[in-house]
């Protein structure tokens, strides 16, 4: 794996960011004032390649066992800190093939890593969508690969009203519906948007948004926020009756709890087991008789809550003082339920010209099939929304 | 002896109508308006590029990297059906009819528009008439009940938006050029917990340096005010600086005749400005719902 420029002046590049905010909703092109879209390609050879692909649809067979498995017991899901509210919709569930998940595999000396899940709300459409139309043609002949927008298409559920809801007082959500609603609309899917709160359903009625029918649903709101909304028993029914991409029980897998309660509870099989041991960091729910072992190896630990997205709750050892560290520390201390500890380990950088930059090599499944990537990177090796977007490419035969 | 009697009324407050849940889209302008030429031309801007590019710096521009567009890509609610009212503001915020460019607004020359959104609008589509380019500073979304209402700004966009496509003109020199903000975007108040809390402020890469602003022979930075010549706390440390680097800085005023008054040289202190308690969005800019303090111990 290896980053090269593309092939394109910055005269160029300007038009195609602009294509980028206007056309594909990236609006967040620019933070702080800077540009984070990185002129250049994560070049992989094809085996590195197949072997993301393969890695992350094995993993995702044995998140699904363990996620199957954690649903038939409430005591795990309280463990993992599911709110009530959302382990009642997922008790109403009707069994739901769909669904959209990106695992981020990060490059370490001895193989790929994947510190955690992104199944709830999993973000990138914009960019993936957007990358084989205008930066294909700058790829020095390589290739993208997957189709997002096809293969999201490809796997819709029947029906040809959509409602998508997301957290609407977030602008960042909203660039993800809207990239999803223009594909619908193209393909004769009328797309309904709001938020979770405006979903309706009686006892015997079909499911509306904003009194709108719904045949389906997307969503896009954090599955913990669930527990703040008042119509659940509408989330309910709707659950029992139609599908969600994606169900609720998917964050069984997004909480990072699973990491820690596999290692605790025989959840799978053996083979499973070794699986995940093996691409995932060593992870513990937080103890407050181990605060010593934490502060005394600083280096070698990484904070994180169980909920907790785009590395906004992620405290790394190596990368804070030793005063900040005992902080964090402190703080987990307070409410140990609701955080984790983490091996740290060391990501492998990648090299192109002057620059030097972690990456994080995100694959998307749909429907547990390679549907294309989303990658970042940043230079300290903690990919936060401020982390560089970086079109992927696959060298071709 | 309260609390009995309240409960039947909060367990009656828990009944939903389960058919209906209404929208509460951000009202922007009247739909029914007509713009600043008369026409209705102003629905072809309802497209985040369209009204970005009339109010945005010209093709090529320098000045391009300084231009938000967080206000203009809200405009992409409404495609979907989100926001349903929206349309021009009924009135010129300011009376820009009257408006011939000073003789002291020339190729040297950035003026910073620092007036409230509507009436910046207004001014600087005048100055964008008269050949200013043009950078906007609208860093925030909309929202329903939000503490600050640039939705009021947008619609001034739209009354514009036609007329600026047909009627702008532009020098061959970077320079002037207008900076257009919003005075109010500091608000009033910090946000209480489930409100949205869109204040912002001018945050430095909204800003040129003083060397980019004097290789493209802008030598005088002209602040344009109210009445009340008031400079919002944000910008004082920027201006300071410029001052400070050796360019010019001076003051005028927006008169309600649509003319400007000045200009007068500025003299301002430095002032530390805290960036601290405003609500970043990670699309851009600034706005999100404040959130609750946490239960946890």
């Amino acid at each position: 794996m290896r980053l090269e420029a593309l092939s394109v002046t910055p005269e160029q590049f300007a038009p195609l960011i602009e294509e980028l905010r206007f056309r594909y909703h990236k609006w967040d092109a620019y933070v702080g004032g800077v540009l984070r879209v990185l002129p250049c390609a994560l070049v992989l050879s094809g085996a590195e390649h197949s072997d993301a692909v393969d890695t992350c649809v094995r993993l995702h067979g044995a998140f699904e066992r363990a996620g199957r498995q954690l649903s038939r017991e409430p005591a795990w899901m309280d463990r993992l800190g599911i709110p009530r509210a959302v382990q009642q919709i997922i008790g109403a569930e009707k069994p739901c093939p769909y669904g959209i998940v990106r695992y981020d595999l990060i490059p370490t000396a001895s193989g790929w890593m994947v510190p955690e899940v992104n199944e709830d709300a999993p973000g990138g459409f914009n960019e993936s969508i957007a990358s084989g139309p205008l930066f294909g043609a700058y790829l020095n002949g390589y290739a993208i690969a997957g189709d997002f927008g096809q293969s999201f298409l490809d796997a819709l559920p029947p029906g040809r009203r959509a409602g998508l809801v997301y957290a609407t007082g977030y602008a960042e959500d909203l660039q993800h519906v809207l990239i999803l609603a223009d594909l619908l609309q193209a393909c004769g899917v009328k797309p309904i948007l709001g938020s979770p709160g405006h979903l309706t359903c009686g006892p015997l009625g079909r499911p509306r948004l904003h009194g709108e029918p719904v045949d389906w649903i997307f969503r896009f709101f954090p599955g913990e926020w669930y527990g703040y909304l008042d119509n659940l028993r509408a989330w309910c029914r709707t659950a029992a009756r139609i599908p969600i991409v994606n169900p609720l029980s998917r964050l069984l897998r997004q909480t990072k709890g699973l990491f820690a309660l596999w290692r605790e509870h025989p959840l799978v099989e053996e083979g499973d087991t070794q699986l995940l041991n093996r691409y995932t960091p060593h992870t513990e729910f937080f103890r407050k008789d181990r605060v010593d072992a934490y502060l005394g190896q600083r280096e070698s630990w990484a904070l994180k809550k169980l909920f907790g997205r785009m590395g906004d709750t992620v405290t790394l050892g190596r990368l804070c003082t030793p005063e900040q560290w005992e902080k964090s520390v402190a703080e987990a201390a307070k409410a140990p339920e609701i955080w984790l500890a983490q091996h740290a380990f060391s990501p492998s950088p990648v090299i192109g010209g002057a620059r030097r930059l972690f990456p994080a090599l995100g694959v998307y499944l749909i429907n547990g099939a390679f549907a294309g990537y989303y990658s970042r990177a940043d230079e300290l090796g903690l990919t936060t929304h401020e982390a560089y977007y970086v079109v992927t490419a696959i060298e071709t035969p | 002896m309260w609390s009995p009697l309240l409960k039947p009324l909060e367990w009656l407050g828990k009944i939903r109508l389960p058919f209906m849940r209404t929208r509460t889209g951000t009202v922007v302008g009247g739909p029914r308006e007509p713009d600043a030429l008369g026409t209705y031309e102003w629905q072809a801007f309802l497209d985040a590029r369209a009204l970005s590019r009339v109010w945005g710096p010209h093709g090529h521009s320098p000045w391009m990297p300084f231009h938000c567009v967080t206000l203009f890509v809200s405009l992409e609610y409404m495609n979907y059906g989100i926001q349903k009212v929206i349309g021009p503001c009924a009135q010129d915020p300011w009376p820009l009819k009257n408006f011939h460019l000073p003789a002291w607004v020339d190729a040297s020359v950035l003026l910073v528009v620092d007036l409230p959104g509507p009436k910046s609008a207004a001014v600087g589509a005048a100055l964008a008439i008269a050949g200013c380019d043009l950078v906007c500073t609208f860093n925030n979304w909309p929202y329903s009940g939000a503490l600050v209402k640039p939705e009021q700004t947008l619609a001034a966009l739209l009354r514009y938006a036609s007329l600026l496509d047909k009627k702008r003109t532009a020098y061959a020199t970077p320079g002037p050029v207008a900076w257009l903000c919003d005075n109010t975007r500091l608000g009033n108040r910090p946000g209480k917990p489930g409100e949205f809390d869109n204040r912002y402020y001018i945050e430095d890469s909204i800003i040129p340096g003083p060397n980019y602003l004097r290789e493209r022979d802008i030598s005088k930075i002209i602040y344009i005010t109210g009445p009340d010549i008031k400079v919002q706390n944000d910008i004082k440390g920027h201006l300071h600086f410029l001052k400070t680097a050796g360019l010019e800085l001076y003051y005028a005023v927006a008169l309600d005749t649509g003319s400007l008054g000045g200009p007068k040289p500025l003299n301002i202190e430095e002032l530390k400005f805290s960036t601290t308690g405003f609500f970043r969005s990670s699309a851009g800019g600034f706005g999100a719902p404040v959130p609750h303090p946490s239960s946890g111990g």
